[in-house]
């Protein structure tokens, strides 16, 4: 009878000897679970599943003059209640704030988050416009590669991680520049223990009543979280009239995919994110005049 | 006040399973083992309408582990079966009409192996097309679900009253609406667990599991097994949760695992996951329904025209009765002389659709209560004026020409004190001068264009209120009568079981105030016995809100019986005369004319050793009900209970969220037993009728249900649903113990309605399907209407 195998390295090395002496059998890798156990009934009965999240080496927070680089089996109420990240990512804070529930979150951890490479991945938004990096441990090579987030997403639920390769850790760039303004909000149907129907994260320098600069990306509203280009181009170097916000409110529903599921619609997707980053933009005026 | 009578009836006591259940000591259906013990997991088909040509089970039966396979050729009596009408296969042998139909079970004491050979089975199907949109069950051209019934109709009810033309005639306003509501599902925290046991008796089977009717699984279980009624043992097991729930799925279950068990001969046990208890279990019917009511300048109502259609899914199951207490109560509870009621429930291949709390009223209250207010804002009215005019008053006539007397009909009293107690006329004014509802209010609202989430100017606030009639227990759905039995100890401690089962509500503890009260003990000296139905009569089910009603009667009468003996020992034992008063009170008996006093104890004590009964069966039968099915009329039920509701909520007008701030409840639900229970009902109440308002839907697609576990079907969580105030106004009912009544479906069945007209008032903008959820706050239509 072939049965489930379970696994839990503690180190990286008893996790890459774990994995080459398995061939060719179905690896799933988890590092907290909140989202494999919901549909473990769902997985074949030959998986061989490992949980990282017992590895002491990727946990953790730390600065390094000009980043913050983070554990990817670092729990995410480990990074909520962190000095680090509240005085220095504050656009992390707000968007952990807003997922699952006490509970989950001190088992779900950031690699988890962004591994599982859902569209709706609350984290991923701010780590995207952060432009952060993620560093990648290939068990078959033994070597470690560094890519930018965005670049690890494939499709809805789909990275581009192969051959046993785990995140090792998030790696945040910190800005020099002072000021700078960030916004995170999401819209679900509870307030609490809700997946996102849509949501936004931005960050932007904003002078002289002009955008001097704005990072944006939208969860939910596409096949991978990405920046939303045209309409951070649209908005460079612009005075934020009504007009300005409006257009570019058209302009980000035609960034956008977003699909009609289980969770939401199109039609409403499609009005939200108009919405949300009008309620971005209007925010950062007000945040200016403060 | 009148608590002052009572010694125990009418506090707040924690339940006596309360200990247990917080600290994990108490037993559920899955927390028990047998010696021997099979696992049986159950094969449906991916199709969910079709022609069973074939089911080959020779690869499974090989696998290593496996015990035993079983299909409908193993069912040694009735392969189709049903809570009402005989309509639903235990195992589908010659069609699938659902995506819930099993077709075979796999045994084995190895559940990886049981697993296995589940893939193994080959079922052989020939697709037919399928019929998921209920509004076209009865077009001329419908596929047929059941084509022996030539229809899809399961039943139909209508009421005719008055003449309805000529109370159009009368009228100066008429409007009609439509109004919709989704399939909910009961989402209790118990999936579904039963274990049938073989007994060294031949023939004789033991069954254990979350059953919430015990009764009626033995019946089922009885006739699929081809035994005696008498040689199924039905034994309840602690409840986590049914709401309405665990009555046909489980008599199923239980019918196969016993034939599983009877086959094997070991224990036999099935235990469902969240997402085959979601696919298997029935739901609350979804409704469509058409009011057209015309009312003078004056706000008297003329008449009502309701056309409502259920979705009853691929069985009948308890359609016919859920249906039946709509086509009752549908007109609300206000007077209209003339009225033209017609009630279908449907077939089709969706999820079957059964008894769930409120049982056809919160889908009827949700549109005869927007309605009410949606007229009162044609005639320039308050929600409560127009209610004062129309609401039932002592000795009104219903819809259906009952005359309500025996009872105080206290809707007035109830809207009084919710209207008070939260501010309603000066709040709802506040508000609706903000946004005043259109002339038309099917036009679209602009302040559903803003834009801004983090403004404070988006949240927008609105008060609504709703209120309900509803008639107490079965009324004219078919005998009403249960059994309870006492049976004293001699130092004065007590067993006690009711023929109606704890289904999680807090029967025990209600019954065990019941019977202390009258004898004069503590609920501390009663254990309640376990729930087997060899221990005590057919109570019938415990639905309907009838136990502290109909059940507590039955313990009171018990507990009365032994009192009297008691009492005619202490008689001949002191030298009374035969017509001496006592009084039983604080564990003593007091002869209220000489004062001479004994304790319960000691009372009991004697009285064994005198060789006096100290056991009695209790009975109660409930009052007669009458109804003309032709034309609707009669004296539905033998007593009602009046609610009234208001919800105060914030809409942010850019996200479309409802905030559900604070929910003002008022029910006359009789004499209060147990106060603290009564409060747990109220809370549990409002928070799944807010879900309903809000979140709740099951999204069916092609007949299959898209949400199958609690990721993506939502319920309300602790901070979506903010103060619930609760009052009761406590009318003494004539028929039940101490004047009690009902009270746990009146408390959900009123919530959405409120919700919903709180929601008119903040935006001005009114909305005719459930639930309010984002989506049609802001785009006009609910997920549920998108994805059908």
């Amino acid at each position: 009878m072939n049965s489930m195998q379970y696994y839990s390295p503690n180190t990286l090395d008893e996790y890459q000897k774990i994995y080459s002496n398995i061939t060719g059998k179905n690896i799933l890798v988890f590092a907290g679970g909140t989202d494999l156990m919901v549909g473990r009934h769902e997985l074949p009965q030959d998986a061989v599943i490992i949980d990282i999240s017992g590895i002491a080496e990727l946990k953790g927070i730390e600065k390094k003059e000009d980043k913050i680089v983070v554990g990817s089996c670092t729990a995410l109420n480990e990074l909520l209640y962190s000095h680090q990240i509240q005085n220095n990512i504050p656009i992390l804070i707000k968007a952990i704030k807003t997922m699952a529930s006490e509970q989950i979150r001190n088992r779900a951890t950031i690699g988890g988050n962004i591994g599982n490479a859902s569209p709706a991945g609350d984290t991923i938004t701010p780590l995207v416009v952060l432009e952060a990096r993620i560093e990648i441990f290939s068990p078959e090579s033994n070597e470690i590669r560094t890519i930018p987030i965005e670049a690890l997403f494939r499709g809805p639920c789909a990275s581009t991680l192969q051959n046993g390769e785990i995140i090792t850790k998030i790696i945040i760039p910190l800005r020099k520049d002072k000021g700078i303004f960030c916004y995170f909000r999401k819209i679900g149907q509870r307030n609490a223990m809700t997946i996102t129907k849509a949501s936004l994260s931005a960050i932007a320098k904003y002078s002289s009543s002009k955008i001097e600069w704005i990072k944006l990306a939208s969860g939910s509203v596409s096949p991978v979280v990405k920046r939303m280009s045209i309409t951070e181009e649209f908005l460079k170097g612009k005075e934020l009239t009504t007009a300005v916000i409006n257009e570019a409110k058209e302009i980000i529903a035609r960034e956008i995919s977003p699909i009609t599921d289980i969770r939401s619609t199109k039609a409403f997707r499609v009005l939200i994110t108009k919405n949300l980053l009008g309620d971005c933009l209007y925010y950062l005026i007000r945040q200016q005049n403060i | 006040m009148k608590n002052n009578i009572f010694s125990v009836v009418g506090k707040n006591l924690p339940r006596t399973d309360a200990y247990e259940k917080v600290t994990g000591r108490a037993q559920y259906a899955a927390d028990i083992s047998f010696p021997g013990m099979c696992f049986a997991a159950q094969k449906k088909t991916t199709v969910p309408h079709g022609i069973i040509k074939n089911i080959d089970i020779s690869q499974a039966e090989r696998v290593t582990g496996v015990e035993v396979i079983i299909t409908h050729k193993d069912v040694p009596g009735n392969n189709i079966s049903g809570v009402i009408k005989y309509d639903q296969p235990v195992f589908s042998f010659d069609k699938i009409y659902c995506p819930a139909d099993v077709v075979s079970l796999v045994v084995g004491e190895d559940k990886e192996a049981v697993q296995k050979a589940l893939t193994l089975i080959k079922i052989e199907v020939e697709e037919l097309p399928v019929l998921s949109d209920y509004t076209h069950a009865l077009d001329k051209d419908a596929l047929l679900i059941h084509p022996e019934n030539k229809s899809n109709l399961i039943n139909h009810y209508p009421l005719r009253k008055g003449n309805i033309e000529k109370g159009f005639q009368e009228s100066d306003v008429i409007i009609e609406r439509t109004y919709t509501t989704p399939a909910i599902e009961h989402a209790y925290i118990e999936p579904e667990c039963i274990t049938a046991v073989p007994d060294f008796r031949k023939d004789v089977y033991k069954i254990y599991g979350s059953v919430q009717n015990p009764f009626t699984c033995r019946r089922i279980v009885a006739q699929v097994m081809k035994v005696p009624l008498a040689n199924i043992h039905i034994i309840q097991n602690e409840l986590g949760g049914s709401f309405g729930g665990k009555d046909d799925t489980m008599d199923m279950l239980a019918a196969r695992a016993c034939v599983a068990c009877k086959k094997v001969g070991k224990p036999v046990r099935i235990h469902l996951s969240r997402e085959e208890s979601i696919i298997e279990s029935y739901k609350r019917h979804p409704y469509t329904m058409n009011y057209k009511v015309g009312v003078s300048n004056k706000g008297i109502l003329k008449a009502m025209k309701i056309d409502i259609l259920a979705d009853g899914g691929a069985y009948a199951s308890m359609s016919p009765f859920v249906t039946w207490r709509s086509v009752v109560q549908a007109t609300g509870p206000y007077e209209v002389k003339n009225v033209h009621t017609d009630v279908r429930a449907v077939y089709t291949n969706n999820p079957y659709t059964g008894a769930m709390r409120g049982f056809g009223s919160p889908q009827i209250i949700f549109a005869q209560e927007s309605l009410m207010d949606e007229l009162a804002d044609e005639l320039h009215m308050s929600p409560i004026e127009i209610r004062r005019i129309n609401g039932y008053k002592q000795d009104s006539e219903t819809a259906s020409g009952q005359i309500l007397s025996n009872h105080v009909v206290s809707l007035n009293q109830v809207i009084d004190k919710a209207t008070k107690e939260s501010d309603f006329e000066k709040k709802y004014e506040t508000y609706k001068a903000k946004y005043s509802v259109e002339g038309n209010s099917h036009s679209i609202n602009l302040i559903l264009n803003d834009n801004q989430f983090s403004a404070g100017s988006n949240i927008k606030e609105g008060i609504g209120l709703a209120c309900s009639f509803r008639g107490c227990s079965l009324g004219a759905e078919g005998v009403d009568a249960t059994g309870s039995l006492i049976s004293i100890q001699k130092d004065g401690s007590v067993y006690l079981i009711s023929g109606l089962a704890e289904n999680g509500q807090g029967l025990r503890m209600t019954f065990s105030m019941i019977a202390a009260e009258t004898l004069g003990i503590s609920p501390d000296d009663i254990y309640y016995l376990e729930q087997d139905t060899s221990r005590v009569a057919d109570g019938g089910p415990t639905v309907a809100s009838r136990s502290t009603l109909v059940g507590g009667e039955a313990v009171k009468n018990a507990a009365e019986i032994v009192k009297k003996r008691i009492e005619k020992m202490l008689i001949d034992e002191w030298e009374l005369s035969e017509r001496a008063t006592f009084k039983f009170a604080d564990h003593y008996i007091v002869h209220e004319g000489s004062g001479k006093k004994i304790a319960v104890s000691e009372a009991c004590d004697k009285a064994y050793l005198n060789g006096v009964n100290l056991s009695a069966y209790g009975w109660f039968k409930a009052p007669e009900v009458d109804w003309d099915e032709e034309i609707g009329q009669g004296p539905a039920y033998f007593t009602y209970v009046y609610g009234c509701q208001i919800a105060e909520v914030e809409v942010n007008a850019a996200s479309g969220k409802i905030l559900v701030k604070r929910v003002t409840a008022v029910h006359d639900a009789g004499q209060i037993i147990n106060r603290l229970g009564a409060l747990g009902q109220i809370y549990g109440g409002v928070s799944m009728g807010a879900g309903y308002g809000i979140m709740e839907e099951v999204i069916v697609k092609n007949a299959e249900i898209q949400n199958i576990n609690f990721d993506e079907y939502l319920i309300p969580t602790s901070v979506d649903v903010g103060e619930i105030r609760a009052f009761f106004v406590e009318n003494p009912d004539r028929f039940g113990p101490f004047g009690a009544k009902s009270l746990g479906e009146p408390t959900l069945e009123i919530t959405a309605a409120a919700i919903n007209n709180a929601v008119a008032n903040a935006l001005g903008k009114r909305f005719y399907h459930l639930p309010l959820d984002l989506e049609q706050i802001k785009t006009g239509k609910t997920l549920y209407q998108i994805k059908k």
